[in-house]
């Protein structure tokens, strides 16, 4: 027994080897992912594999336990706590504010021409056909329709792709079109392809056939939803997970990847709950002389509601397809336990579907199946997406709602005020678990920063927000209110090692805000220190959520 | 490795095991791909920042746990991207729309609980909206064959229905008649049932429905398929039907009356039916068979849970100058459908009286989780009929269902006074409208 005892004793041993803390992240701006790298094979994946992989089997591999209890947060995090601009995210609403003429304008793509339209496919999917077409410019789109009901997925895909572009996502060009029969003509060596990928001569009876399908609007024409080709060659989707082993820039787990655990909390907000590995697209651009992968998060018809229902509307982002904690508590409660979505959603207006505020729980949100990446999310993941949520003004949020171009006004309305009551939600709960505080500065020997929480409306007047501050090294801390607090005198160092970006850390601070409860937040962590350039005692960068 | 190898006494070979599990397991990892050495300033991290913070204790247990958890799923993430690829479940679709079109439609297992794995289909012929011929063919890999064939003409006066069947079963139970007879007397024998016969039935509204039936039938027991089990003959003398051929007539009525709306509503519904047996040639078989059905639902929560109660009661009346009821004809308890703490088959009599408690509430909308308890008795005449020697039992189902409502499954635990059973049955139970002197189908769960 003694000898087990010895064994294992060493055995676990190297769990206390490594220093798990991350030292000071560099102060880079752009994470430089886009090197040139050779073309890479095409890595398919797959939906039924995922659901199985996430949903049970995950929980069988001990060596996936491990690394998810040593998971210390998000590598792809700069000294502000920031995600770089890389091939996966550039920073748009979350950094400055933007205009929505901006974000519309700054979508990769255009809308097509108007003109005649040349037909190249059908793809015939079982569900509603999708259509290939040239434009008269020569740019090719999928034109996608509205299966059920009029305007719900193309409205639903136009708005949800204007906001995760908005929030720093890869996103194709999605827009809405309206066209008629007359329209569209046949290519010469257009093709019909049935559901299992077999090919004839796409003839004008088929795509009268398709168009049979489609309510078309009053006056005759057909409403769709024109996706723009992405550029570059596809190589495939990404995983939430581990990283391409073909693609020399992936070098980041892509579940340690902030923007990508923080998609849960965007995901929460569109009620985008169909997020799986089939939703994303590897596209092999090349962009001034460089080739290299581009990651891309496409198909959001299904947002706000509007997807197809497994098990009935109302599970849509509170429960996963097999949920193991709400069938056992069933299973436990002998069936009396009811779910609270089951009792009290509603649907209320068809276009939008399932997508509602009262039940809406920021924290509790789930999408279709686990998701690898969102199972990681931690606190700072959280709050960084709130950060960018909280960022949509009403006004913004106004003008995605009309670009929704929902024949009624009142269910443009119904949109604007739901995104508007969820994103307080998720502004009411992160802005509230974590200190909210950005931008610190160090002036004449202050400590100042903006809170977000102030600033958005979600916690009291700056006079009244109160907030608590220590130092490293100190025992007692300093309670305060307002937005700077004077510092103690710090000794600077002398002949201390800088970092390879030439800076020396001098002291850490911890500061805490005051939640509605009474409670204190998690901290932010301030770093202070001197650079290569100045002596002078400067903040170089901080942390949120730090345990 | 080199300090295990060269450790002299246990100890230090204990202490160096770490050591070489940590060099194992450093050699199993793989190291980071020679493509992704390159390192920039302009990256946010290096590929040794990433390394040290993504790289997994060295646990050997840990290590050695993953390695094979790891082959299954990476085969299997090929086996369903290949399955995607190829887009099998589409081609599955689309044969099965195309064989529905042409009438054909596939059926898993056989008719009757353990029948075993197999399959097979049906088809049907349409003649106008009001006439069908059906085709029936079903086998399984435990021996049992079913042919049917039914001819349908609905009018406005009912349907009339033409229908014959020819079923083989290699491997069924007999533990001997009566309630005391022993589990240790299990024996096995195989069944030959052949029918043909005519019924007319009228549907009034959906919900209640009436007809009459008269069938020809011939069945012969004979000796069982599996070699580990003896025939009843061993151990049962003169048992009546065994090795012969029984033919004979059964003319019967019957009434249905369904206002079980949905499964977690307030409802109940019942099954009366009756008929007469009667030997063909020199036979002088001549029986009554009664049997009854009543069922009542109880919600608890909405939607979501709900009391089942069944009551089930067959009788059989032989004339008085009858010859004796072949045992295979008389009524029988023990399996999935009836007492589910007990063996298949497991008692057989003159008369049954089975009742059955069940609490079915929903842990998802596919899954669906039964608490029950289960009581039946055979007996020969009523005053055998005691509360006290009825067979009990107490257990836990699940039924899993499909998108579609249909239960494609049901795994049930049954706990008795003879130990422990447990019931994997696929597919929906479907009731024949009159059970008679045929053997399975009688009670839907």
């Amino acid at each position: 027994m003694k000898r087990v005892v010895i064994l294992l004793f060493f055995c676990m041993l190297p769990l206390w080897g490594a220093d798990h803390r991350l030292r000071l992240p560099p102060p880079l701006t752009v994470d430089a992912d886009d090197r040139n790298i050779p073309e890479p094979r095409e890595q398919p994946v797959s939906e039924l594999y995922g659901i199985l992989y996430n949903s049970w089997m995950r929980h069988l591999s001990p060596g996936q336990k491990v690394a998810a209890v040593r998971d210390i947060g998000a590598l792809n995090v700069n000294a502000w706590d920031e995600v770089p601009d890389s091939s996966w995210f550039t920073n748009r609403i979350g950094r400055r504010r933007l205009s929505f003429d901006e974000i519309c304008a700054g979508l990769e793509g255009q809308p097509p021409e108007n003109g005649v339209w040349t037909a190249l496919r059908v793809e015939d999917e079982g569900y509603t056909p999708k259509l290939r077409v040239r434009d008269p410019a020569g740019r090719t789109y999928v034109l996608k329709f509205d299966p059920s009901i009029p305007e719900k997925n193309s409205a639903a895909e136009r708005v949800s792709t204007l906001i995760l572009h908005a929030a720093g996502y890869n996103v194709p060009h999605n827009s809405i079109v309206s066209f008629r029969s007359s329209d569209l003509t046949l290519a010469k060596d257009a093709y019909y392809m049935d559901q299992v990928g077999k090919r004839r001569p796409l003839t004008r009876a088929d795509l009268e056939g398709v168009l049979k399908k489609i309510k078309p609007v009053a006056n005759g024409t057909y409403r769709g939803l024109a996706s723009m080709f992405l550029p570059g060659k596809a190589t495939g989707k990404f995983k939430y997970t581990g990283t391409r082993k073909d693609d020399a820039n992936d070098i980041i787990p892509h579940e340690r990847r902030r923007e990508l655990r923080g998609l849960r909390v965007i995901a929460a907000w569109i009620n985008h709950a169909d997020t799986g590995e089939k939703n994303t697209y590897d596209a092999y651009v090349t962009v001034g002389g460089r080739s290299y992968l581009k990651h891309y998060l496409i198909d959001f018809g299904s947002t706000l509601g509007s997807g197809d229902y497994i098990n009935g509307p109302y599970r849509i982002g509170h429960e996963y397809i097999f949920d193991g904690s709400a069938m056992g508590r069933s299973f436990i409660t002998l069936g009396l336990w009811h779910r609270p979505w089951e009792q009290h959603g509603r649907i209320v207006h068809s276009e939008i579907g399932y997508y509602d505020s009262e039940l809406f729980e920021p924290e509790r949100w789930k999408p279709n199946y686990p998701n690898p990446a969102f199972n990681r999310t931690d606190d700072a993941d959280g709050y960084w997406g709130a950060k960018i949520v909280t960022a949509f003004s009403d006004e913004f949020i106004e003008k995605l709602a009309q670009a929704g171009a929902y024949s009624r006004s009142e269910v443009t309305a119904y949109l604007a005020n739901t995104l508007k009551q969820r994103r307080d939600a998720i502004g009411r709960y992160w802005l509230d678990r974590v200190a909210p505080l950005e931008e610190f500065d160090l002036t004449g020997g202050r400590l100042v920063f903006r809170d977000l929480a102030v600033e958005r409306g979600y916690a009291p007047e700056e006079i009244a927000r109160g907030y608590r501050l220590q130092l490293e090294g100190k025992k007692e801390s300093l309670t305060f209110t307002g937005q700077s607090a004077q510092l103690p005198e710090l000794s600077l160092r002398v002949g201390g090692q800088a970092d390879r970006y030439g800076r020396l850390l001098v002291a850490r601070v911890w500061i805490e805000s005051k939640r509605q409860d009474g409670g204190w937040s998690l901290p932010v962590e301030v770093s202070l220190g001197q650079t290569r350039e100045s002596e002078r005692l400067q903040v170089l960068g901080w942390r949120h959520a730090v345990r | 490795m080199l300090a295990f190898l060269l450790a002299t006494d246990m100890r230090r070979k204990m202490l160096a095991l770490p050591a070489a599990g940590v060099v194992i397991c450093s050699l199993l990892r793989p190291p980071i791909s020679p493509a992704q050495q390159f390192v920039e300033e302009a990256r946010i991290r290096t590929p040794e920042e990433i390394r040290e913070n993504t790289r997994r204790p060295l646990l050997v247990p840990v290590e050695v746990a993953s390695w094979p958890f790891h082959k299954l799923s990476s085969g299997m993430e090929r086996g369903f991207i290949a399955f995607e690829r190829h887009r099998i479940r589409e081609r599955m679709n689309l044969w099965t729309e195309e064989l529905r079109h042409h009438g054909v439609q596939a059926r898993f297992g056989g008719s009757g609980e353990g029948s075993g794995f197999g399959g097979g289909g049906t088809y049907t012929l349409h003649a106008g909206k009001a006439n069908s011929l059906q085709f029936l063919g079903l086998a399984t890999f435990k021996a049992y064959q079913e042919f049917g064939i039914q001819w349908q003409s609905t009018t406005p006066a009912g349907s009339v229905i033409a229908e014959s069947s020819y079923q083989w079963r290699s491997d069924e139970n007999f533990y001997g008649l009566g309630h005391n007879s022993v589990r240790t007397n299990h024996s096995m024998f195989a069944l030959r049932q052949t029918w043909a016969g005519l019924r007319w039935e009228y549907q009034v509204k959906g919900r209640v429905r009436w007809g009459a039936l008269y069938r020809a039938a011939w069945i012969s027991a004979l000796r069982g398929g599996d070699p580990h089990f003896g025939p009843p003959d061993a151990f049962f003398s003169n048992l009546t039907g065994y090795g012969t051929q029984t033919r004979l007539g059964t003319a019967g009525v019957y009434f249905d009356m369904d206002g079980i709306r949905n499964e977690y509503q307030l409802g109940g519904a019942t099954h009366f039916g009756a008929s007469y047996q009667h030997g063909f040639g020199n036979s002088s078989l001549s029986y009554f068979a009664y049997e009854t059905q009543l069922e009542g639902r109880l919600p608890v929560s909405r939607e979501s849970s709900a009391f089942v109660g069944q009551a089930n009661f067959e009788l059989t009346r032989a004339r008085h100058d009858s010859s004796s009821i072949p045992f295979y004809m008389l009524p029988h308890i023990g399996g999935s459908s009836t007492l589910r703490g007990f063996a298949l088959d497991r008692f057989y009599g003159r008369n049954l009286a089975l009742l059955s408690l069940e609490y079915r509430y929903r842990i998802h909308p596919f899954v669906q989780v039964i608490p029950f308890f289960d009581e039946g008795q055979i007996f020969d005449r009523s005053e055998d009929l005691s509360w006290l020697n009825w067979h009990r039992n107490y257990g836990l189902g699940f039924r899993f269902r499909s998108a579609g409502g249909a239960t494609f499954m049901r795994v049930e635990y049954g706990r008795s006074s003879e130990g422990s059973e447990i019931h994997i049955v696929f597919g929906d139970r479907e009731r024949p409208p009159l059970r008679g002197p045929f053997r399975y189908g009688a009670y839907k769960r």
